[in-house]
């Protein structure tokens, strides 16, 4: 288990207006939302940072962001059903919800999540020798019989 | 008539019209049609070359390239001409409301050299304008003509209807932003902002002579920008040769369609059918990706959460069967606090700021447990979905398998026709083969260009971006230091002014996009000739959505006629839009049109733009006896065309 899996102290804190990532790894948001090849082209950016949050969750780990974060979307443009998914994942990683008044700790999971996430979803759409939409749909349609069962 | 019109265009020894001629075009606001009828070749589209040429010097409606080469002053006169002599004609074009208001008249000279051959040109463009009672000569006869039709927007006056067709086709909304560009009147706007662009290179390369930090960032910045410069050139470079590639392919496909033999013509029209077919399922393609994307975006979230979901569920439900609702504060027992004004410690809660404390308080367990009722509500909405959901997702996935598997077979289909043009060299058809040959080459180009187009495009979105950064950190550097200050402030006007000059050009260029997709949508639906009420939708990167009362209707699976109306209509949108109230033009109007949506448009043509002169250029297929019976009460003149032994006569109806 990392250091940044450990069970953490609950604060009473509200997240950041934005959601930030990696600046290294900006661009590869940018790319799966304006190459007409990827499958999340003209998709919301945010639409795409949570499937990376989940994806990200589903095959990777959670990954410490760097101090200089970028800014990439607003907080507000996440819809409720989104934050509840963003908080359910918190809720299960502390298995806690007492995290739901530490903002930035639901924040930070997630962001985490999507950090380990975005470099394998780019890997997958971008460096795939067989068609992205049918291999992420067997994963998505895997996923949802294991989790199932 | 209330607005500007042709009220006469004559002329003297212009191509096929030999000594001189003239036309009255003078109409009224009920009767603001002008119909001239002449058979394909008699003279049409050289009336509008006439205009074009007395106007702006150019004649912008020739289809047969050898005409190009044939001098302007007719052919009979120069016949009269022994070599060295020359012969001159001109035309005359006069506009006005009632009576004349502008005269403007180009001559055009051609000489006829020792060996036989002619050399030719044209004069300056002369105006005889009314002041008073008189017609005097201006000095300025082209800042007039501007006033009236400049030659950026002429296109949408003048133009010939056949043509139309190919508006649409392959590339169109470059064509689209193109004429939106052009009725926007943001010249003006694009040479400030290249004005500031100027300004702020010299203020920046200011600080090269700078010490330190200063001048190695602004030298970092400039790099970047050179590196966007030529990122920007060999994109425009690469749409150039595109292009040329695109018109290289057209014209194989032409001569194959001319072919002698007659199977390889049957091979290039079965080869243009199944085109259309796989451009259709292509954009259905993308389309379904597009689906697929979004779908599998949606589905894949809560998928891979169902563990995470069903958890915090489980946890809330818990919660709430305990009575425990995070955190562990309940507000009645803080109700409970402030009613009795006494604490279960015995301190006096009367006091002001304790009882905000604890109102404060009681707010926020108020919020957490109104957040933890949402989520109750929203998760076994997100469970119950998912089923459905992942379903969808799977059906799109089949769809665009589907789709890519009709894309193939069209494919090896027209490879098929390929591989049967390619080897008949070997049999006896040397020049099919070669023709071919080329095609392949070409279409080699063409998919090469199109992904070099796409990955520069990327390119400079991204270079952009680092332009931005590099940008940044040279200001940073600049406000380190005190005297730098002047220049940092210099350099935040320009930034400042030219953001509002490309706010403002960005605004003016959305509201006329809007504007023409209102107008072309009226225009399409006044002038189509079905009953059902289109949608249509001019997006953001200029595409164009027809949209039926049934389901959304692709712009290759309109038909030609339909192409051509929609066409006809942004033409009309963009004439209305640009502001001027110019005469209109229309050579072969419904050439492409089969006879019955014919009736129905031309039922429709009076009330089309009405107010403006509309001047029909038909040939007799066109102007049928039904279509005359519709048209007649609203036409004011009416000019038969006759083409005889090489010369064109103008006869009045």
């Amino acid at each position: 288990m990392s250091d940044t899996q450990q069970q953490p102290k609950f604060e009473d804190t509200t997240p950041s207006r934005e959601i930030g990532v990696d600046p290294e790894k900006h661009h590869l948001y940018k790319e799966l939302e304006t190459d007409p090849k990827s499958p999340f082209y003209e998709e919301e950016l945010v639409d795409i940072w949570l499937f990376t949050v989940s994806y990200g969750r589903e095959h990777g780990e959670r990954k410490a962001l760097p101090g200089n974060k970028k800014w990439m979307v607003r907080m507000t443009s996440l819809d409720d059903d989104s934050e509840w998914i963003v908080k359910s994942i918190a809720i299960e990683e502390t298995e806690s919800t007492d995290v739901l008044q530490d903002g930035k700790q639901i924040f930070t999971i997630a962001q985490e999540y999507a950090n380990s996430g975005i470099e394998l979803l780019y890997d997958e759409v971008t460096n795939s020798d067989s068609d992205s939409i049918s291999e992420l749909t067997l994963d998505i349609v895997r996923s949802h019989r294991s989790n199932k069962e | 008539m209330d607005t500007i019109q042709f009220l006469t265009i004559e002329g003297k020894d212009y191509r096929q019209y030999s000594g001189k001629f003239e036309l009255d075009l003078k109409v009224t606001n009920e009767n603001h049609i002008n119909v001239i009828e002449g058979q394909n070749g008699a003279g049409k589209s050289n009336l509008l070359n006439a205009i074009t040429l007395c106007f702006y010097d150019e004649e912008t409606h020739i289809d047969d390239s050898s005409l190009e080469a044939d001098p302007l002053v007719n052919l009979q006169r120069l016949e009269e001409l022994e070599p060295g002599e020359t012969a001159t004609g001109h035309i005359s074009i006069t506009l006005g409301k009632e009576q004349p208001e502008y005269i403007f008249t180009r001559k055009f000279t051609t000489a006829k050299q020792s060996d036989g051959s002619y050399s030719g040109t044209t004069g300056d463009l002369r105006l005889k304008q009314r002041i008073g009672e008189d017609m005097h000569d201006m000095d300025n006869p082209n800042t007039q003509l501007n006033q009236i039709l400049p030659t950026g927007v002429h296109e949408y006056f003048l133009f010939d209807g056949e043509q139309l067709d190919e508006f649409f086709e392959e590339g169109y909304a470059q064509r689209v932003k193109e004429g939106i560009l052009d009725v926007s009147h943001i010249e003006l706007l694009n040479e400030s902002l290249r004005h500031l662009d100027e300004v702020q290179s010299r203020l920046e390369s200011q600080s090269s002579k700078f010490d330190g930090d200063v001048a190695e960032a602004e030298a970092e910045h400039s790099t970047e920008k050179e590196v966007l410069e030529r990122l920007n050139s060999d994109l425009t470079t690469a749409e150039n040769n595109l292009k040329d590639a695109r018109d290289r392919r057209d014209e194989l496909d032409e001569d194959l369609r001319g072919s002698s033999q007659e199977d390889v013509r049957e091979k290039q029209l079965e080869r243009e059918r199944l085109k259309e077919r796989q451009k259709d399922i292509e954009d259905d393609l993308e389309e379904a990706k597009h689906e697929a994307g979004s779908t599998l975006t949606n589905a894949g979230v809560i998928a891979y959460n169902i563990d995470a979901l069903q958890y915090t569920l489980e946890q809330l439900e818990e919660l709430e069967q305990k009575g425990e609702l995070p955190p562990k504060i309940q507000d009645w027992f803080i109700d409970r606090l402030l009613e009795r004004g006494t604490c279960i410690c015995g301190e006096n809660l009367d006091q002001e700021s304790r009882k905000q404390k604890l109102q404060h308080l009681q707010s926020e367990v108020a919020d957490i447990e109104e957040g933890n009722i949402d989520g109750k509500i929203r998760i076994p909405d997100l469970l119950n979905e998912v089923d459905s959901r992942v379903e969808e997702v799977v059906d799109q996935r089949d769809l665009v398998e589907d789709l890519r598997d009709r894309r193939r077979s069209l494919q090896e289909e027209i490879d098929d026709i390929s591989a049967y043009l390619q080897q008949k060299g070997t049999i006896d058809a040397e020049d099919a083969a070669a023709l071919e040959s080329q095609r392949e080459d070409v279409n080699g180009r063409i998919e090469e260009l199109n992904n070099k187009i796409g990955k520069l495009e990327r390119d400079i979105e991204q270079q952009k971006s680092v332009v931005e950064e590099k940008k940044k950190e040279w200001k940073k550097e600049l406000e380190k230091d005190k005297k730098h200050e002047v220049l940092l402030r210099r350099v935040e006007f320009v930034d400042e002014a030219k953001q509002e000059v490309e706010q403002i050009r960005g605004n003016i260029l959305d509201r006329v996009r809007r504007e023409t997709e209102e107008r072309l949508q009226e225009y399409f639906n006044e002038l189509v000739w079905k009953d059902e009420q289109y949608d249509l939708h001019l997006t953001n990167d200029y595409q164009v959505e027809v949209e039926g009362p049934t389901s959304a209707k692709k712009l290759a699976s309109l038909s030609a006629g339909e192409r051509q109306i929609l066409a006809l209509a942004f033409m009309s949108a963009l004439s209305r839009i640009s502001g001027f109230s110019a005469p209109i033009v229309i050579d072969t109007p419904l050439g492409r049109i089969s006879s019955k949506p014919r009736k129905r448009i031309a039922q429709k043509l009076p009330s089309y733009l009405e107010g403006r002169q509309i001047t029909l250029m038909m040939t007799d297929e066109e102007y049928t006896d039904d279509v005359a019976a519709l048209l007649d009460s609203h036409v004011a003149k009416k000019y038969q065309l006759q083409y005889y032994n090489e010369t064109t006569e103008v006869i009045q109806k």
